[in-house]
């Protein structure tokens, strides 16, 4: 009877107990190396190098970027600077690969459009009034890139109206945190 | 009487057949409260799925994910996750090997609120095999990230994110 219970009792405590994750660990969670063949910025003005992959669709339209037919993604490589004492935004660079101007080099060419410009910090994106928000502006007058702060890491593209973009299986609007070295390769 | 026989097995085995075929998935099913799909890393670090061999090599999994939920209530019930990981073949979206396959269902449920964000709605994924977890945050209504053990989002790649997509009829 009394192994009855206590087995009764491990069965029900392991049904309702906490489910053991399979989530990543948090000290697995880090911060990705990027290879680039383009001087590395470094230095107290420089707050971060985030870089994706997101589709083309929306989001080169947004930016007036004429782009190869078909276009499946775009190749982001974004910058951002931040006064080193106030930590305030000051500008940003941001290389788009696959849409914009014609590039040649030795045994082809591809699309290239880098944007530079000034970025800010505001506040409310859709429902949520007190999401962080990174403005970046586009050279266009009134026309912004707009880059909703997940956290330290993650930033997700937002259309024109501040909402998330939805990407597919394949290509999400979502820039990364990265860490880059002097690589090897391509002009890209 | 064996003819009788024979249309009652016949029938029965039709019966069956047709109740056990498997709707297809269609996000606006309301029994289904979305379908997700994603390209994410993979590494030695980050096997954010159980069954993934430690010794496998892995740098790339696509999820598609199918989100149940009840027809009246629209409470959560159930979820099933199909992925397939391995090495990315350069120049396509597919796999060395075609890659391996993955599944897994179970219960899910929803958490509002986390310590660092009263705001949060966290969808949790239980395994029923292997009774183990894993959870996202919703953003907005089409999209899904991964989270680490702390709950914090996933950290991504150059070429790749945590980021799960609605999928949505064309």
């Amino acid at each position: 009877m009394k192994s009855s219970l206590i087995a009764f009792a491990t069965v029900l405590c392991s049904l309702h107990g906490k489910p053991l994750t399979a989530q990543t660990a948090a000290a697995d969670n880090k911060i990705s190396v990027s290879g680039t063949y383009r001087p590395i910025p470094t230095g107290p003005s420089l707050f971060g190098v985030f870089q994706g992959r997101p589709p083309c669709q929306g989001i080169a339209g947004q930016l007036q970027l004429p782009t190869d037919i078909p276009c499946e993604m775009l190749k982001w490589s974004l910058i951002l600077y931040r006064e080193p004492l106030q930590l305030q935004p000051t500008t940003y660079s941001l290389s788009i690969v696959g849409g914009g101007d014609i590039v040649k080099q030795e045994g082809g060419s591809y699309r290239q459009k880098l944007l530079e410009g000034k970025w800010a910090i505001i506040r409310g994106m859709g429902s949520d009034p007190d999401a962080e928000v990174y403005r970046l502006e586009t050279g266009r007058p009134g026309k912004y890139l707009y880059l909703w702060k997940g956290d330290e890491n993650v930033l997700f593209i937002l259309d024109e109206d501040k909402t998330p973009r939805v990407g597919n299986e394949d290509f999400s609007y979502t820039l990364n945190r990265v860490v880059l070295k002097q690589g090897q390769g391509k002009l890209k | 009487m064996k003819q009788r026989r024979f249309i009652f097995t016949v029938s029965l085995l039709l019966f069956i057949i047709t109740s056990s075929c498997p709707q297809t998935n269609s996000p606006e099913d309301p029994s289904i409260r979305g379908i997700f799909t994603a390209s994410t890393p993979c590494s030695q670090g980050t096997r954010p799925l159980p069954g993934i061999p430690a010794g496998v090599d892995c740098e790339l999994i696509k999820w598609n994910l199918v989100l149940y939920q009840d027809k009246s209530t629209k409470a959560p019930t159930t979820y099933t996750l199909h992925c397939s990981y391995g090495m990315a073949k350069q120049g396509t979206r597919g796999f060395i090997g075609g890659g391996k396959k993955i599944a897994m269902e179970g219960p899910w449920t929803i958490m509002k609120g986390t310590a660092s964000n009263s705001h949060s709605v966290i969808y949790q994924l239980k395994d029923n095999k292997t009774d183990k977890a894993i959870s996202f945050l919703r953003i907005g209504n089409d999209l899904l990230h991964l989270l680490d053990s702390d709950l914090r989002l996933m950290t991504g790649t150059a070429a790749w994110s945590y980021t799960l997509n609605r999928l949505r009829n064309e």
